[in-house]
């Protein structure tokens, strides 16, 4: 009886669903949020004794990830790059009191319950998707709105197939062709491609007053220069973000991931040059540590070389 | 060099930048305040402000919006304010009451308040907007300075710019739009206290305004101009109000105005926090009026003639008796007036009851119940109401009326007094003091039980009789000399138990087993040993005749014999034989006739077999005798009764028979002297007096004639004989016992009972002293009187100086000696 009323119920929604991509890789990552380690203790525990565990099962549909660009009791469209995406207050509103108050304004938005975003496909849907799960992808996001750009019919069947391979949708999307270029051109570009995308989720946090979506997207761009430090990245990063967020903490963690590579940095005055928004006082001061640590280290080799010998000779 | 070139190009980009985005923005603003707001999106506007923040503008734009908005203020905002503020409304706030009438007052302060609230909301509405427009500055800069936020900045410029804003009007001196704000809400509601109708909402809005403003930007909770400013003038203008209106109230009406005014007072002021004030004023508006209207003249009101305390009482005037307590309990946990007006009234009231009592008692006995204060105690039977019948009539009363007033007061208690707790200890307290104050309640609450168990229970209902039950009971708890009661319950019992007066054998074992529950077992223990006396006689008695008839002398002569024996202990000393009792004489056997010496003699024989060793002392004053009587035919007498010889069954006591039988040998025609009858009976004489009267006086029971005859009772120089013409149409007649019925003490035999009650308690004291200091060894004085009196508290209250005298005494016995002092204060030791 439980079942099929679930069964039925989730039919109902994935009829409904709007032109969203839903890969084999989307549907598996599911359990990844909903059964955390504390969540599935208690739930074996439950289930051990019989074999009725349907009974006890947690629909995975259950949590709010399910709405997500749904129409489903949509009251709120969001327009973007000329594309209307369907919303819900209730998650937009609690996490974006910019959103809350523009929906609370008497102005146009208020009134049409639209509002307009201005910054790309992409990222928005990355931001709706931090929303509705907690989590973005910055890979998802692209997919998403690659569905967008389908036309519709294409869209519901490779819903209704659900393993519809991102090679099939149709080409033209500037974002598919970024997607592209990375991975054709130079070594560094996937990298710089990627942290410039997580610099996009930090705008857009800080616009929409989400401040632990900054958070999350700083927390990104910190474990990518960690496992992959490059001075372009640097660069792009402080030409992307200066004077284009109001957030700062940013700026802290590149300044440590500077101290910890200056000495690389320091030498490359090159490309430290193509830093446009580093006042150039920061950027010989750069130089400058970078010169001192060397000579530093230098001179600290030679003394614990002659140390060692020391030590040796006592 | 080439750094600051770069700096200045890029501010002025800047500026320019700036500019662009604050143009945007400042017609936005203007659109907001003519509410225009058609053609502008939300989004736009907000970008405009993140842009400029992002440009590191966003002092300037703050300063920008202030300055629009002070500009905004002075010339669309303010002009039509100064348009309605007249003179007389300058003069409403400086405290002078204007010529205008109340009409016109209200109407201008309306236009001003509506002028206020208009601008207010507008500036409210548009700021809640503009901030939240601007929402990205607070984010964008707030957290580096301590400015705040653009909405407290832009809402507080209302209090600064209009609020504060000073009115010079020609000979006044100066004051605030804000002060005549605040007079002209007080004046209107002070116009609603008089009974006006006003516009409750519009003040609501005004007052909404000073809540959601505060002292300063900083906007700290408690600095909101509702509680900085208004309140306390608020607060102090009521208490003018009111206390002006209680002084009225004080010389213009009575209690009950004032009661039911003040109720109205407090419900309105309630109701006011919440439709027209703010709600967080109310504790503060309540405390006021508790002060001003109820305790500032409590006590006076209180003790109004004809409308206090006092008439409330007495007129049951619950309703205003419930709401006078609702109003004490506000401003005084303790229920201090109130306890002590009812502890009064119950405390006068009980003494009226025995002030009426008294008069009672002297009235009757010469006209049996005229006067309004006999009504009730008598029966409708005033002609032969004897001394006593009249005193037990008096402590019916007496009961009655305790216990009526007792439930009155917990009527009270229970309807108007919410069951109050501090209220049901004072009036008991107060019925126990008055109780006890009265020395006879004791007695009169034994002799109520007697009568009720003797004949008022007799056609009541099982529910009515543990009414009486119950009466009894509570008005026992009440009584302190419990051992007093005990000595009057043991001797009204003994005279129900052994005349066999008692209505019903299971009610008294009830009261018995109530009095038990209440008061313990060795309050009961007596009583209980007297029943079981009773018992075990019946048993006697039926084992006595059977061993007679097994003997088979069964002669026609023999005497039946009904026997109780009483154990000593258990039976009050006064019942055993009046012998033991007054004027300490030696205790006489009476002569018995052969044939019963000989029933005596007969019975101890049987009684020894089965108890060894004891003594049986016959108690004539309680025995009765059937005896069969034969009274001659009269000569020359040929029809009547008289012509016939008449058997009658005499029912006596067995002094009676004594006497009676004396007169079996006595010739026709011969006198007996009283001292010849006392010397062959050796009767004690008060109790021959009695019998002898019972025998001779009493017209319905004359078989004896006295000479001289008189209604008098019997004195020693009388003569008796026989009545040969005594005629009676029951065959069976009682003799009435004389004197026996005398229930009530008269005045020697209470004096008796009260030295007895003494002296047994000097015992009772004295144990519980010794008790004590075992158990201490050493004790402080002031410590052992307490402890003496807690001990006794279940029997009886002793007197201090009782305690202090046995002390000495047990001093003087070498129970005690006088320790050293501890801690300054006189002490005891226990000496083992």
């Amino acid at each position: 009886m439980q079942m099929d009323d679930d069964a039925s119920t989730r039919s109902a929604y994935q009829r409904t669903t709007v032109p969203v991509i839903v890969n084999r890789h989307y549907l598996i990552s599911y359990p990844y949020f909903l059964h955390t380690p504390s969540l599935s203790i208690p739930f074996d525990v439950i289930m051990a004794p019989e074999d009725n565990s349907e009974a006890f099962s947690k629909d995975p549909f259950s949590g709010l990830e399910r709405f997500l660009l749904s129409t489903d009791w949509s009251d709120l469209t969001i327009i973007c790059e000329g594309r209307e995406l369907p919303a819900h207050k209730v998650i937009l509103c609690s996490y974006s009191p910019v959103v809350a108050a523009a929906l609370n304004s008497n102005l146009k938005e208020a009134r049409t319950n639209t509002i307009e975003i201005q910054f790309d496909l992409a990222t928005v849907c990355c931001m709706l998707f931090y929303m509705y799960s907690g989590d973005y992808d910055i890979q998802k996001g692209k997919l998403s709105a690659l569905g967008f750009n389908a036309p519709k019919n294409d869209a519901k069947t490779g819903l209704t197939r659900g393993s519809t391979d991102t090679t099939e949708i149709s080409e033209g999307s500037s974002v598919l062709n970024s997607v592209q270029i990375c991975r054709n051109g130079d070594p560094e570009a996937p990298v710089i491609q990627e942290i410039l995308d997580h610099a996009k989720m930090n705008k857009i946090g800080d616009y929409y007053q989400v401040p632990a979506l900054v958070k999350m997207s700083n927390f990104m761009m910190d474990s990518i220069l960690k496992s992959s430090w490059s001075t372009k990245a640097f660069i792009s990063i402080v030409n992307d973000l200066f004077e284009s967020t109001g957030d700062t903490e940013w700026q802290k963690m590149l300044a440590s991931h500077v101290a910890d590579n200056i000495v690389q940095l320091g030498s490359d005055t090159e490309a430290l040059a193509q830093a446009k928004d580093l006042s150039p006082l920061t950027r010989e001061i750069i130089s400058a540590c970078a010169d001192r640590i060397q000579v530093v280290e230098a001179s600290r080799k030679k003394s614990s070389s002659s140390t060692g010998l020391g030590s040796r000779r006592f | 060099m080439g750094a600051r070139q770069h700096h200045t190009a890029a501010a002025a980009g800047s500026v320019d930048d700036f500019e662009y985005n604050w143009e945007k923005l400042q017609s936005a603003i203007r659109d907001i305040h003519l509410k225009n707001t058609g053609s502008l999106t939300f989004e736009q506007l907000y970008r405009h402000g993140y842009k400029i923040v992002l440009l590191k503008m966003p002092e300037r734009l703050y300063d920008n919006v202030k300055r629009f908005e002070e500009s905004w203020f002075q010339e669309q905002v303010i002009p039509p304010i100064f348009e309605v503020i007249s003179k007389n409304l300058v003069s409403v706030t400086l405290g002078s009451v204007p010529g205008t009438s109340v009409v016109d007052r209200r109407a201008i302060g309306e236009k001003f308040l509506k002028v206020i609230r208009e601008a207010w909301e507008q500036h409210e509405m548009s700021m809640n907007m503009i901030a939240d427009i601007l929402m990205y500055l607070d984010r964008g800069w707030s957290q580096d300075q301590s400015r705040p936020g653009i909405f407290a900045a832009t809402i507080g410029l209302f209090r600064d710019h209009i609020l504060r804003t000073g009115i010079q009007a020609d000979g006044n001196p100066p004051c605030t739009v804000f002060g005549i704000l605040n007079a002209t809400i007080i004046d209107h509601i002070n116009m609603e206290r008089e009974g006006d109708a006003i516009d409750k909402a519009l003040l609501r809005s005004c007052i909404g305004m000073l809540e959601s403003l505060h002292k300063t930007d900083e906007e700290l909770e408690d600095e909101k101009l509702y509680i900085t400013d208004f309140e306390p003038e608020y607060l102090q203008k009521s208490r003018q109000f009111y206390k002006a209106e209680c002084d009225r109230l004080l010389r213009e009406s009575d209690a009950s105005t004032w009661l039911r005014h003040t109720q109205r007072r407090l419900d309105e002021e309630a109701a006011r926090c919440l439709t027209t004030i703010s709600p967080i004023t109310s504790d503060s508006i309540a405390k006021v009026l508790e002060e001003e209207l109820i305790q500032s003249h409590l006590e006076e009101f209180m003790s109004l003639d004809g409308s206090g305390v006092r008439a409330m009482i007495d007129n049951d005037r619950t309703t205003d008796l419930a709401v006078l307590y609702q109003l004490v309990c506000r401003v005084d946990p303790d229920r201090e007036a109130l306890r002590k007006a009812m502890s009064n009234r119950i405390i006068e009231q009980g003494l009226e009851i025995e002030k009426v009592l008294k008069n009672t008692d002297f009235s009757a006995p010469q006209t049996a119940d005229e006067g309004p204060a006999a009504d009730g105690g008598d029966k409708p039977k005033p002609k032969t109401l004897n001394a006593s019948a009249q005193q037990t009539a008096a402590a019916l009363r007496w009961v009655d009326d305790v216990l009526n007033l007792k439930d009155r007061f917990d009527n009270l208690w229970s309807n108007c007094f919410s069951e109050d707790l501090i209220l049901q200890t004072a009036i008991t307290k107060s019925f126990a003091e008055f109780i006890n104050t009265f020395d006879r309640s004791s007695e009169f609450l034994s002799l109520f039980i007697d009568d009720n168990l003797k004949r008022g229970i007799k056609d009541k209902t099982e529910a009515e009789i543990d009414v009486v039950l119950e009466k009894a009971i509570t008005l026992l708890r009440f009584i302190s000399d419990k051992d007093k009661f005990v000595l009057y319950y043991q001797k009204h019992l003994a005279r129900r138990l052994i005349q066999q007066k008692s209505e019903r054998q299971d009610v008294e074992a009830e009261m018995i087993s109530r009095m038990k529950r209440e008061l313990g077992n060795t309050f009961t223990s007596k009583f209980e040993g007297m029943f079981k006396d009773m018992n075990i006689s019946k048993d006697e008695t039926e084992a006595y005749s059977k061993y007679v008839r097994g003997l088979g002398a069964s002669d026609e002569k023999r005497i039946e014999l009904s026997i109780n024996v009483l154990g000593g202990n258990n039976w009050p000393k006064e019942i055993m034989g009046r012998q033991t009792g007054l004027g300490g004489q030696e205790r006489t056997d009476a002569a018995y006739p052969r044939e019963i010496k000989a029933l005596q003699e007969s019975f101890y024989e049987f009684y020894c077999k089965s108890h060894q060793g004891r003594m049986l002392n016959w108690v004539g004053t309680l025995g009765t005798a059937d005896i069969r009587c034969v009274f001659p035919k009269i000569q020359g007498k040929s029809s009547g009764p008289l012509s016939r010889e008449r058997r009658y069954e005499l029912n006596v006591t067995t002094y009676g028979m004594i006497i009676l039988l004396l007169f079996n040998d006595l010739p026709e025609g011969e006198w007996l002297a009283f001292d010849e009858i006392q010397a062959k009976t050796n009767i004690p004489q008060p109790d021959l007096i009695n019998s002898l009267t019972s025998l001779s006086v009493i017209k319905a029971t004359r078989v004896l004639l006295k000479e001289p005859p008189s209604k008098a009772i019997v004195k020693p120089t009388d003569k008796f004989t026989f009545n040969r013409e005594f005629v009676s149409k029951a065959i069976k007649i009682k003799m009435p016992s004389v004197n026996a019925a005398n229930k009530v003490e008269n005045e020697e035999e209470r004096k008796e009972t009260d030295e007895k009650t003494n002296e047994t308690r000097k015992y009772i004291v004295d144990a519980a002293i010794v008790r004590i200091m075992k158990s201490r060894k050493e004790l402080v004085h002031s410590e052992l009187i307490t402890n003496v009196v807690q001990q006794l508290a279940s029997q009886f209250k002793p007197e201090i100086n009782l305690i202090k005298s046995r002390i000495e005494d047990l001093i003087g016995r070498e129970y005690l000696e006088r320790a050293d002092a501890i801690d300054g204060k006189p002490a005891y030791r226990y000496v083992a």
